[in-house]
């Protein structure tokens, strides 16, 4: 398992994966917005997104956990 | 023949240092993981170069008849070498003896050391691998006092910060003076999994507040090379720690009097990339890949990027352009869209200064929206780090070229150079800047007028249109206000004429500078 988490504060403007799928570390799963700019969250690793927590125009604060991934 | 007895002995007790700690000390370092000190120096200079300082430091007993009968060598192994070609002073602690504890040196071989790297004006490698400074408070019991710390040599070592290279490693679980030797360089490095780097290890730490903790949760590089700067550069291996200390002294001066050293380059100075014609979207909110950037502009291969996961906004590195080493800065806009934090800061002041103190042109591919905003920022000191670092900008004096690329608003843009000096500065057309982007700033600068319009969203948008239209950096340049745009292309050309240009006279910035540098 691990935390995919924001890295910095935003909305969340783009969601570019569904649970189930199979991500490569450091592939870009969410685009956040903030000052103006467009920001990806990448995986920490690879896996299997078992989880997602936002949706699209959600506000998250820094390190709120934005989805979960498994082996 | 008259001295052969001498000469036997002698024999029989460089060998017996060569034995370092007990077999099984040895066998137990060797089952973690670990080289012994002296494999490492093996692995690190060039072969049969080292000349080794002290190697008959130890403590001894002798049998009844004044013979030695057992002999432990000093846990500090250094001297002279070579690292391609390149004379430096390195030292290592032997973890097998003491634990590498700093009173098992034996007479301040460590500190003697730094002193003769000072004197010879050569770079200083410190392989560090010890437990403590005061080893253990068993100290009180052999000496029968307690007494004031003092930090032995620790002027020397703040010298050495202005004058010489310093490369530390921490190779095992170091703490006390050994975490301080390995934070008090120029640059850093620990093995992942297999070092650890603590003011305090877990046994202290566990006595001080209740909770026991693993040595790898408290100073792991998941922390000190991905967040809190302490170390630079992680590493899997101590054989790759090696090769990364080579790489970094292969950019550098041996001392802050001397330029660094030229090398002969294949990558043709006109090489035109396609690529950066492309690389910066149209989009102002898109991020791109600023690493690339830079590798498509350096020498081919020659980028050699340290610290990047702290302050990752901020990107420093060494590279060369057209076999010449120059300092690079950059910003990363896929992390907090490139804005300058508190660590982003203390990396911008200390890589300028890095790069100052040992006469490396610098070159600042910029994008930044300013200082990064926010509750989180400001409560982490942002406004103070930030000056700081502006500082450090206007304290170099080593030759300085901007590449605009793209944004540079407020007073941390203001940082892409000092605007008191001569800089070569030029932007892409891509450049964008202000003192606030205009998106926010229309609503800081008419907040009466939108809120008396009839429809404040529409004349906010139709304010917006107006100054859009006054965007255009061409019109910054019809007034000089920047002195060039250029296309992206001829980028690397112009920057390796600026680079050939300025060594000619760098001799004259050569030396120590006013400021100091501090770790």
């Amino acid at each position: 398992m691990a935390d995919v988490t924001a890295e910095w504060p935003g909305r969340v403007a783009e969601l570019h994966v569904a649970v189930g799928d199979s991500v490569e570390a450091e592939q870009e799963l969410f685009t956040l917005e903030s000052m103006k700019m467009l920001t990806p969250i990448p995986a920490p690793r690879a896996g299997q997104v078992s989880e997602i927590l936002v949706a699209v125009d959600d506000f998250v604060d820094e390190g709120a956990v934005m989805a979960r991934l498994a082996d | 023949m008259v001295w052969q007895p001498e000469i036997d002995e002698l024999d029989r007790r460089r060998e017996l240092a060569h034995q370092l700690g007990t077999p099984d000390r040895v066998q137990r370092h060797h089952d973690r993981g670990h080289l012994t000190v002296r494999e490492r120096l093996d692995l690190l200079v060039d072969p049969d170069t080292f000349r080794e300082r002290g190697v008959l430091a130890g403590k001894a007993t002798y049998d009844d008849e004044g013979n030695l009968a057992e002999f432990i060598p000093s846990n500090y192994v250094m001297g002279v070498a070579k690292i391609e070609g390149r004379s430096v002073v390195v030292g290592g602690d032997d973890f097998t003896v003491r634990g590498g504890a700093a009173d098992g040196a034996v007479g301040g071989k460590a500190g003697h050391a730094e002193g003769m790297a000072v004197e010879l004006k050569v770079p200083i490698v410190r392989m560090v691998d010890g437990t403590g400074g005061g080893g253990s408070v068993k100290t009180i019991e052999n000496i029968g006092r307690t007494y004031i710390p003092g930090n032995t040599n620790w002027h020397v070592m703040t010298r050495a910060l202005s004058e010489i290279p310093i490369v530390a490693t921490a190779m095992g679980s170091i703490a006390g003076i050994g975490a301080a030797r390995v934070a008090a360089s120029h640059f850093s490095i620990m093995i992942k999994g297999n070092s650890q780097v603590f003011i305090a290890g877990p046994p202290v730490v566990e006595r001080a507040f209740g909770q026991p903790i693993e040595k790898e949760d408290l100073g792991g590089a998941h922390i000190h090379a991905h967040g809190s700067g302490v170390v630079d550069n992680e590493v899997d291996t101590e054989e790759e720690a090696f090769e990364l200390i080579k790489r970094f002294l292969s950019y550098l001066p041996s001392n802050a009097w001397q330029l660094p050293p030229v090398c002969e380059s294949t990558d043709p100075w006109d090489r035109r990339e396609e690529e950066l014609l492309s690389l910066i979207p149209k989009d102002r909110r898109r991020p791109y890949n600023a690493r690339k950037m830079v590798e498509l502009i350096v020498d081919e291969g020659s980028f050699f990027e340290i610290g990047r996961h702290f302050g990752p906004s901020q990107i420093v590195g060494l590279a060369r352009l057209g076999g010449r080493p120059v300092g690079i800065l950059a910003n990363d806009p896929t992390k907090s869209g490139g804005s300058m934090d508190g660590a982003a800061s203390d990396k911008y002041a200390r890589f300028i200064d890095l790069f100052d103190t040992f006469n490396l042109p610098i070159i600042n591919l910029f994008d930044q929206p300013g200082f990064m905003l926010g509750t989180a920022a400001e409560s982490s000191g942002v406004a103070r780090r930030g000056v700081r670092a502006l500082s450090a900008v206007y304290q170099a004096v080593v030759p300085w070229a901007t590449v605009v690329v793209r944004r540079a608003y407020g007073v941390a843009g203001a940082g892409h150079q000092n605007h008191a000096r001569w800089n070569y500065r030029m932007a892409w057309p891509s450049g964008d800047w202000g003192s606030l982007p205009i998106e926010g700033g229309v609503q800081a600068a008419y907040r009466r007028d939108i809120e008396a319009a009839d429809d404040p969203d529409a004349y906010r948008a139709e304010l917006e249109e107006r100054l859009s239209a006054m965007r255009s950096p061409f019109r910054t340049a019809e007034a000089f206000n920047m002195e060039d745009i250029i296309d992206p292309r001829d980028t690397r050309k112009l920057l390796c004429e600026w680079v050939e240009l300025v060594y000619q006279s760098l001799d004259t910035v050569a030396g120590p500078k006013l400021r100091g540098t501090r770790p």
